[in-house]
């Protein structure tokens, strides 16, 4: 764990307030350099007689301020209210682009909005048991839609995703057979996208089943650790096959909380080492794999 | 507020992340909302909705292809397409019909047809389609979901199958 000039040892709590803000802010900068503040702009513009594209370089300023006040995270006692100030700076954003707000950037506001409502340094518990309680809740969702929309139970999810577009085809060329592969990249813009291949459907079905049993295996002490590493293998081959790479870099941390706060902690350099390439490479300084 | 209080809120919270997948997919299933919007959890559950604009110029002998696209109209259905229309009908494309009256100094009533698409079990698509009617200067004067609401796409290229 760090510590404080003073040499207390810094809490989990205020650890991953800081990773938070700074995972926010890393996303926020890769957008401004992509130009997305310009291009994505939520109906507000359409209301006011606006049509994109707008120009972008506002998205610089926002990516400053929201670097300033995760700047801020890091003076000792001052983390709930950087925390606090991101939350605000994220909900703006998220008027700013909405409808066009992704999942994980709501579920970043919420971890933050979390940290800014708990102390970081004396609330501890409760803010770790709300975060990794969102994590495994997100998990859950997920798997609840799956069934709800119904297109895991044929694998139809896995055609559409072979068919039209590089995200997960790369992953799903190892289950399905290559006759299958060729027939869904024709039906490309049409259909149908239904699976011939039972390791494709086992696959597909085993993604919603995961989904609800991982959750309940984080709440029974005695399949805990095994839980929240399944969970964290699954999340991590999900999001380098969807290649959004930022969710993860949310996920991992919350759901090791799971094991302990000290596991969490000892995944933070990767995500700040994984958030400083995605940034560096948002300005073209290393190749971009993930999708933005 | 106590320690108690907001393990409280924070509880309620969680619960709430517990209801909301079922009552974001009552909403967006009903509404035609993009289902990777507004925080469900449903990305890669389903494909983002799919949506799908067309334009047509009214006149007394019937409805006919609107004859200039201006740049604005095209730019702006980008935007509609890829923004306003993730809302479903919530979110009609009245914007667009200004900048066709704009643009188009003859045409005096105009139709614009929005269908949003979703996969279904099948794996094919399903379509509900909404109609919106203008006149000049861009006053909504109709809505109407057109028959049958959902409408299946053929699964034929083009041209039929031999």
């Amino acid at each position: 764990m760090g510590s404080t000039p003073k040499g207390r040892a810094t809490g989990p709590g205020v650890l991953l307030t800081q990773l938070l803000a700074v995972h926010a802010t890393s996303e926020m900068w890769v957008w401004a350099a992509y130009g997305k503040f310009g291009t994505q702009v939520g109906i507000w513009a359409d209301l006011l007689g606006l049509w994109p594209p707008l120009d972008p370089r506002p998205g610089y300023v926002v990516a400053l301020a929201l670097s300033a006040v995760a700047a801020l995270a890091f003076v000792p006692g001052r983390a709930r209210i950087a925390a606090g100030l991101q939350t605000a700076l994220m909900c703006a954003i998220a008027v700013y682009f909405f409808p066009n707000v992704p999942n994980h950037f709501i579920a970043f506001t919420m971890g933050l909005g979390l940290c800014a409502f708990c102390d970081p340094e004396r609330e501890t518990d409760l803010l770790l048991l709300g975060l990794r309680s969102v994590a495994a809740l997100i998990f859950f969702g997920a798997g609840i839609q799956k069934i709800l929309h119904g297109t895991y139970f044929h694998g139809a999810i896995f055609g559409f995703m072979v068919a039209e577009g590089p995200n997960f085809r790369e992953t799903l060329k190892y289950l399905l057979p290559a006759d299958e592969m060729a027939r869904l990249q024709a039906a490309r813009g049409r259909g149908p996208f239904f699976l011939s291949s039972w390791l494709g459907i086992f696959a597909a079905n085993l993604s919603w089943i995961l989904e609800i049993l991982l959750p309940a295996g984080l709440l029974i002490r005695a399949t805990r650790v095994g839980a929240a590493i399944a969970a964290v293998l699954f999340v991590v081959v999900i999001q380098l096959s969807a290649r959004e790479v930022f969710f993860a870099g949310f996920m991992v941390p919350l759901l090791l909380l799971w094991v302990s706060p000290a596991a969490a902690v000892r995944s933070l350099p990767v995500v700040y080492f994984v958030d400083a390439y995605l940034v560096l490479a948002g300005f073209g300084l290393f190749p971009y794999f993930a999708a933005i | 507020m106590t320690t108690e209080t907001k393990t409280r809120w924070v509880k309620g919270f969680l619960w709430a992340l517990v209801a909301w997948p079922f009552v974001h997919f009552a909403i967006t299933r009903s509404l035609d909302i993009d289902p990777w919007r507004l925080g469900g959890w449903a990305m890669y559950a389903t494909t983002p909705i799919r949506v799908e604009l067309n334009l047509t110029r009214i006149t007394p002998q019937g409805e006919g292809p609107v004859e200039r696209m201006s740049q604005p109209m095209i730019e702006w259905g980008d935007w509609y397409i890829n923004n306003g229309a993730r809302l479903g009908p919530l979110y009609p494309p009245d914007g667009g019909a200004a900048i066709v009256f704009a643009n188009n100094p003859g045409v005096n009533r105009i139709a614009i047809y929005v269908s949003h698409g979703h996969l279904t079990w099948r794996g094919d698509w399903g379509y509900a389609t909404t109609r919106y009617e203008y006149i000049r200067p861009g006053t909504r004067i109709r809505t109407t979901p057109l028959e049958g609401d959902l409408i299946q796409r053929p699964t034929e290229p083009p041209g039929g199958s031999s």
